[in-house]
């Protein structure tokens, strides 16, 4: 971690530069994410769409993709935009230790504890 | 339900909220749980659901532009994700009515906040020749110019942010209502940088609560998905619309709207609906 007196350089040891992969990983998780929403709701106007209030649990996501349920695959979309977020915690973690940037690195890394504890926590019930 | 009309929805709450500068959440909820018969818990989990998307989307080109201070990001992060997991607990275990009342509660400050940012002056940030640990540099495209800026009172944003986290794991709101100002008034960050900084934090903050909603059975995908959708791209054709749009009578009309909310929120936390 840069001193509160120097200046800081950014330096990018490699894969160019944090916020730019930041902004591409982002692009590409919320546009596979909004592209299988969408999807879903178009297969929902052809096909009957079961009157489930509950996202489709994980286990049977993949099945119930393949068979082109339209909740599932809106479910799916759903899925891919709540990882977005945690990708791009994981990303960030993994650039600061590139960097050396330790303290940065391990707050990084304790978000996403707190994220995988809620998500256990969420299944624990 | 229509599809469409949820679309419909969310993209009015996604413009709405973009050209004020608020989440589309304080829209979402009170409209899903008022007149569409969405239970409230369904409706704060499709709101988290759609904060993230709209967050997300946002932070794409916040990020890009170096606006968004990525080290004080996940340094406040570490607070707001365990505020929005208690709070995403803590709403899980509230009755419908006990949330209607909270909701309505935070409607109120929300207008308030609305009103007294229209009236206040320019904020100073705390400017300085390096950014130190916390602080960044962005490139201001208005003044024609490099802003470089400090940090200072982290632990009053630490605070801040828990609360926020909260509050957005309870109710399923964004929470940059509590972290923009702390960030200018009380951290020395310029509007710009704490705006894209609280937009930054919101995706991974909402994450922690809706997790919670996702395990519990509280996204209904059918509702959540048309309302994300929407609400991104009427928060996208809002940014777009922002700069042409003036804020000041929009964002009365949008107070006045949040109290009528208020108390209808209000009225259904003692079990009274009025449509």
């Amino acid at each position: 971690m840069a001193g509160d007196g120097g200046v800081r350089e950014v330096q990018v040891p490699r894969g160019g530069s944090p916020n730019a992969m930041l902004s591409r990983l982002l692009s590409i998780g919320i546009g596979l994410a909004l592209s299988l929403i969408a999807l879903g709701l178009l297969l929902a106007l052809f096909r009957p769409v079961q009157q489930s209030t509950v996202a489709t649990p994980f286990a049977q996501l993949p099945a119930a993709v393949a068979s082109g349920d339209p909740a599932a695959v809106v479910s799916l979309g759903l899925v891919v935009l709540l990882a977005t977020p945690a990708a791009r915690v994981v990303a960030l973690a993994v650039a600061y230790a590139e960097r050396r940037e330790w303290t940065f690195a391990l707050l990084a890394v304790i978000v996403l504890l707190v994220l995988v504890t809620s998500f256990l926590v969420g299944l624990s019930q | 339900m229509d599809f469409a009309l949820l679309a419909v929805v969310g993209s009015l709450a996604g413009l709405l909220g973009s050209l004020v500068g608020l989440g589309g959440g304080v829209i979402v909820v009170p409209v899903l749980s008022l007149f569409l018969g969405v239970p409230i818990h369904q409706a704060i989990a499709a709101s988290a659901v759609s904060v993230i998307a709209t967050s997300t989307t946002g932070a794409i080109s916040y990020v890009k532009c170096e606006y968004s201070n990525i080290r004080l990001g996940i340094t406040l992060e570490t607070a707001t994700t365990i505020g929005a997991m208690i709070g995403g607990l803590t709403a899980a275990a509230l009755s419908r009515e006990a949330l209607s009342g909270a909701f309505g509660v935070v409607l109120v400050l929300m207008s308030g906040y609305l009103l007294y940012r229209r009236r206040q002056g320019t904020l100073q940030p705390y400017l300085a020749d390096t950014p130190g640990t916390f602080g960044g540099r962005y490139y201001d495209p208005h003044a024609c110019e490099e802003v470089c800026y400090r940090v200072r009172n982290v632990p009053a944003g630490l605070a801040a942010s828990l609360v926020a986290g909260n509050l957005s794991g309870l109710l399923g709101i964004g929470g940059g209502v509590v972290k923009v100002p702390v960030m200018t008034l009380a951290m020395g960050v310029p509007m710009r940088a704490a705006a894209a900084t609280s937009n930054f934090m919101i995706g991974v903050t909402g994450c922690a609560s809706a997790y919670i909603y996702y395990t519990r059975g509280f996204v209904n995908p059918l509702v959540a998905g048309p309302i994300a959708l929407g609400t991104t791209l009427g928060a996208m054709l809002g940014t777009r619309l922002a700069a042409r749009v003036g804020g000041g009578t929009l964002t009365l009309a949008l107070c006045l709207v949040l109290l009528v909310f208020a108390v209808q929120m209000g009225l259904a936390a003692i079990g009274i609906r009025v449509r």
